[in-house]
């Protein structure tokens, strides 16, 4: 049975199709927390308070995942996860890219009015895959440059320039493409 | 006067060192331009972070990680807490019955045990205390037969019944100022009755004259012989007081 009829029956109360997506999806979720977070303790409750969400929420997401496909439906377990993981990382005030006050004010409202998913995707699409990696690195997991360049084995001044040109590149992409 | 992209972006990504990133955020509370641009490069890291692509590309490199089992028995817990809530009020107090009832049984049983126990300890201590006595008794009988068997001057007489039939043997001392002569009888007299000597001096008008010198329960036993002509030995019965010998078993006529 794929993932989206799994998603569908528990939008309809099949909680064995809780179980079953737990099943096949709590491993990645559980490896994801530990890398985020640092922590079996946080991971484990970021684990539950994903698939928790997705219970209460199934039927909101159905629509989403039948439009989708059977890959959006883990890509939606993922991003719960990461956000439970950032939430939970804004309330330690401990992200590993430092960020200010000021950047996390524009960050929430930022949030309120999200970039089309297939623009951004278009956008990433125009990236060297290498710079592309890298920013979906830096960005996903919040890795701070000296990370990156042991990661990647690049000088930290490389990686600053092309973090810096990649995302000045999807910025003049969406503007001369994003409808005014 | 706006400042450039680059510099917005490194401020986006962090780069910029504290001093920089100060000065630049001063500006941004007059710059309302600049306030835009930083809030769209903010917004394009959340997309780019969030983008299916992203999360396809960096999970790929993820190991996946086997959680705790508990895990989902917790996840459960949280959305039935009704279906798993084993130590409810029911469940302590059925518990805590069953307990009790444990604690009583068990309490009763102990309790048998130790009064079984000590039926036993008792049981045991009179055996022991039988034994003693018993022990008693036959280093009692040993010292007496030590006492005639090591008189040189000591004279054995063969007790013999009317039939001929040997009874056992009687011990004088003829020496030793000791008045007591040893009885051994071959056994113990029959239950409820007990054996008992009579000294006879002689006949009143042809009837003869017994008086009653020692009545023993035990085969082996002293008895007064001196001043007499005569030591009878009978059986009598244990509840009956008699003037003379009921039953006579023998006759040892000593001068």
């Amino acid at each position: 049975m794929d993932d989206v009829l799994l998603l569908s029956r528990l939008a309809n109360g099949d909680e064995q199709a809780l179980a079953e997506l737990y099943q096949r999806h709590s491993a990645k979720v559980y490896a994801l927390g530990l890398r985020m977070l640092s922590s079996k303790e946080e991971a484990e409750e970021m684990l539950q308070d994903t698939f928790y969400k997705l219970y209460k929420k199934a039927a909101s997401f159905r629509g989403f995942a039948m439009r989708d496909g059977d890959a959006s439906v883990g890509t939606f377990i993922y991003s719960i996860a990461r956000n439970e993981a950032l939430m939970r990382l804004r309330e330690k005030r401990s992200r590993p890219q430092g960020t200010s006050e000021l950047l996390e004010t524009l960050s929430t409202i930022a949030a309120r009015d999200p970039i089309d998913t297939a623009m951004i995707e278009k956008a990433l699409s125009h990236l060297g895959s290498e710079d592309r990696t890298l920013v979906q690195q830096a960005f996903f997991w919040g890795y701070s440059h000296s990370e990156l360049a042991e990661r990647f084995g690049l000088p930290l001044g490389t990686v600053k320039s092309r973090l810096r040109r990649a995302l000045l590149s999807l910025r003049t992409f969406l503007e001369e493409h994003e409808p005014s | 006067m706006s400042r450039p992209r680059e510099l917005l972006a490194d401020y986006v990504m962090g780069i910029l060192s504290p001093e920089e990133a100060g000065t630049l955020e001063l500006h941004l509370e007059t710059c309302g331009e600049c306030r835009r641009e930083v809030q769209r490069l903010v917004s394009i890291s959340q997309a780019v972070a969030e983008a299916p692509s992203t999360l396809e590309a960096t999970l790929s490199e993820l190991q996946p990680v086997t959680p705790p089992r508990q895990n989902w028995q917790r996840l459960e817990q949280r959305i039935h807490p009704k279906r798993f809530r084993p130590l409810g009020l029911p469940w302590v107090a059925a518990m805590t019955a069953v307990l009790f009832l444990v604690s009583l049984a068990w309490g009763l049983f102990t309790r048998q045990q130790k009064q079984q126990l000590l039926a036993e300890r008792q049981q045991l201590l009179t055996q022991q205390q039988g034994l003693e006595r018993e022990a008693q008794l036959l280093r009692d009988d040993f010292l007496l037969l030590q006492r005639y068997l090591l008189e040189p001057e000591a004279t054995r007489v063969i007790i013999q019944s009317e039939a001929g039939e040997a009874l056992g043997f009687a011990m004088f001392r003829l020496s030793s100022e000791d008045s007591e002569a040893l009885f051994f009888l071959k056994t113990p007299p029959p239950e409820g009755q007990h054996y008992q000597t009579w000294g006879y001096k002689g006949d009143d008008q042809g009837k003869p004259i017994y008086f009653p010198l020692r009545a023993s329960r035990e085969a082996i036993f002293t008895s007064p012989w001196r001043g007499v002509r005569a030591i009878v030995l009978s059986v009598e019965q244990e509840d009956r007081t008699v003037d003379t010998p009921s039953t006579i078993l023998a006759t040892l006529r000593l001068l």
